[in-house]
């Protein structure tokens, strides 16, 4: 077998792996919708789809997958900004960070029910999932971005000191380049979660024009396949936008590659 | 090494799945059959069974109603909200239904007693109880009737009913209470007992949904199918059994007026994290939650009327179409 060959197969095997999970997980569903037999509980996987296929031929779901992706985007956003201003300010003064600390401790270790709970009493149900998913988000994404500055070698801090480097060119030429990779990678990781706790505030602040409450009528009205049906979007929902940050850092480094050399 | 690890994972999911699968059938060796009721108002309607469970029944349960649809497919017998019953018997399953164990305990409260008719919630913000199910179906249905426009909203609109869903009355009467202090005006749609505390707190009492309903369908009792009483096919030729249970739930409406004060502990007995276990009743607040039951011609044209009414609203809530005649028990 050549080389070239070699190569091929191995491409094509490693395409194999996420196919034969998602096989796995079909010939495991059907055995248990076999196995209880009761469409209302467990519905098959030829029953979820055509459900899902009747979902795409109605505007409300696209009302309610538009609503969902701009409160988790929104929601996402805010915390992403708000912890780059707030990790920028912890990484650059010290004494900052380590005021920080704690109070991003508590942040973090509130249970997400009780800022829901809370946020139920305090604004409405448009705003609620968004308040929410950026409690949730603003603490993970900073720290996520504190980690990062503690991998920027410290000799090259030092030096920027020593030779008191203005800190705009600290900020763009130093701390950037060196944690990009890891803030990507943190910021790729919280979208999946943005989208679950989007959605699961959606449901308790019955919000309008919401996945959540797709998910919630369609557990009044017994349709378990249109449960199922919107699982699969939020899931394909969560895929594309890793997909997205993914690309976005491709085409990031790229045209910094390219700007680099001009 | 990886491989065989592998395989060994893939082969203890598999297991997990299939004893998760496995773990629902009912152990007990006891003959009878499986009683569920849903927490809360409708319990109500079952007080009498709770007290003195009828011979034939093996189990009753208490379980938290968003869970009511789920249990009630695997139960011989269940009180669920009229329009998961249709719901169910559209379905495909093996239902009938007997009688309506609730005929609503729905009142309209406002933060003040500006609004004197129906068409004064024009441009009124109503937060409201049990969206997709019977309160949201009442309510709508009256306000269409009216001659008014229902929408979804967080804030009052112009020339609109503006209706705002909370999970619960404890919800709706945290933002009711909030809006009195800000001194905003507006309204609440409850079911007792809430709506007794929510007058004990300054709300008042605007319209009782039940003799607005009795108006439009010019029937003889007060009020519509709100929880009603379902049983599986076979326990429905089970015809002894039959007639034991009807005469049990017969008796709860006055048995729930005579025992006023013991109603809440007899729930929380059996369902200790009831919403009802810390509170006492007064006989007023229980009668005014309607649970009288009954069955027969009076119940099926009231059930008729209900289903009728959410069709016209949303068909989906009871599975696409009216229930056909042989979802009736005949007795």
């Amino acid at each position: 077998m050549t080389a070239e060959k070699k190569k091929v197969l191995k491409r094509l095997s490693s395409a194999l792996y996420p196919l034969g999970a998602a096989a796995f997980i079909v010939v495991l569903w059907a055995i248990t919708a076999a196995a209880v037999g009761e469409e209302l509980l467990v519905p098959s996987v030829g029953a979820t789809f055509r459900g899902l296929w009747q979902m795409l031929t109605e505007g409300a779901t696209y009302a309610a997958i538009g609503g969902t992706i701009w409160r988790a985007l929104a929601g996402w956003a805010l915390a992403l900004v708000a912890a780059a201003v707030f990790a920028a300010l912890a990484i650059l003064f010290k004494p900052v960070k380590k005021l920080f600390a704690p109070l991003m401790s508590v942040m973090r270790s509130v249970p997400t029910m009780s800022v829901i709970m809370l946020a139920l009493l305090w604004v409405t149900s448009g705003q609620m999932p968004l308040i929410v998913t950026f409690m949730t988000l603003f603490p993970v994404q900073y720290s996520a971005m504190v980690a990062a500055s503690e991998a920027v070698d410290p000799r090259l801090v030092e030096m920027a000191k020593i030779y008191r480097v203005p800190t705009a060119k600290r900020v763009l030429k130093m701390y950037l380049p060196c944690m990009a990779p890891q803030i990507v990678e943190g910021v790729r990781s919280t979208l999946s979660l943005t989208l679950k706790v989007t959605i699961a505030a959606e449901v308790l602040a019955q919000t309008r024009d919401s996945i959540g409450v797709g998910m919630m009528q369609a557990q009044s009205f017994l349709q378990t396949d249109r449960i199922l049906g919107w699982t699969v979007i939020a899931i394909v929902l969560g895929a594309l936008a890793e997909l997205f940050v993914t690309f976005a850092a491709w085409a990031a480094r790229r045209l910094y590659a390219v700007g680099e050399r001009a | 090494m990886k491989k065989f690890l592998s395989i060994l994972l893939v082969a203890a999911l598999a297991v997990t799945a299939l004893a998760l699968v496995g773990c629902d059938d009912p152990e007990q060796p006891q003959e009878g059959y499986t009683f569920v009721i849903p927490d809360g108002a409708p319990a109500l309607g079952a007080v009498s069974v709770l007290n003195d469970v009828p011979d034939g029944i093996k189990s009753v349960e208490i379980v938290p109603s968003n869970t009511i649809s789920q249990r009630a497919v695997q139960s011989d017998i269940a009180i669920v909200p009229a329009n998961l019953a249709a719901n169910l018997y559209n379905k495909g399953q093996d239902v009938k239904l007997v009688g309506t164990v609730t005929h609503g305990n729905l009142f309209v409260l406002g933060t003040s007693d500006s609004v004197k008719t129906l068409s004064d919630l024009e441009g009124k913000l109503v937060y409201s109880i049990g969206q997709n199910s019977v309160p949201d179906y009442v309510f709508r249905t009256l306000i269409k009737e009216a001659g008014l426009d229902v929408v979804q909203g967080d804030a009052a609109q112009e020339g609109k009913v503006t209706v705002n869903y909370k999970n619960d009355g404890s919800e709706v009467m945290q933002q009711l209470v909030a809006a009195k202090k800000e001194g905003k005006d507006v309204v609440g749609v409850l079911a007792e007992p809430a709506v007794t505390n929510a007058k004990a707190k300054g709300m008042v009492e605007l319209f009782d949904l039940q003799s607005l309903w009795q108006t439009r369908t010019g029937a003889d009792a007060t009020g519509y199918a709100q929880a009603v009483l379902i049983v599986k096919g076979d326990v429905a030729k089970d015809k002894a059994f039959m007639d034991r249970l009807i005469a049990a739930l017969e008796g709860n409406g006055a048995f729930v007026t005579e025992h006023s004060g013991e109603v809440a502990g007899i729930i929380a007995k059996v369902y200790p994290q009831s919403s009802f276990a810390a509170q006492t009743f007064t006989a007023e607040t229980l009668e005014r939650c309607n649970c009288a039951f009954t069955t027969g011609a009076a119940c099926k044209a009231e059930f008729e009327a209900m289903a009728q009414a959410i069709m016209a609203i949303n068909g989906q809530a009871i599975g696409g179409k009216l229930p056909d005649a042989a979802f009736y028990y005949e007795g």
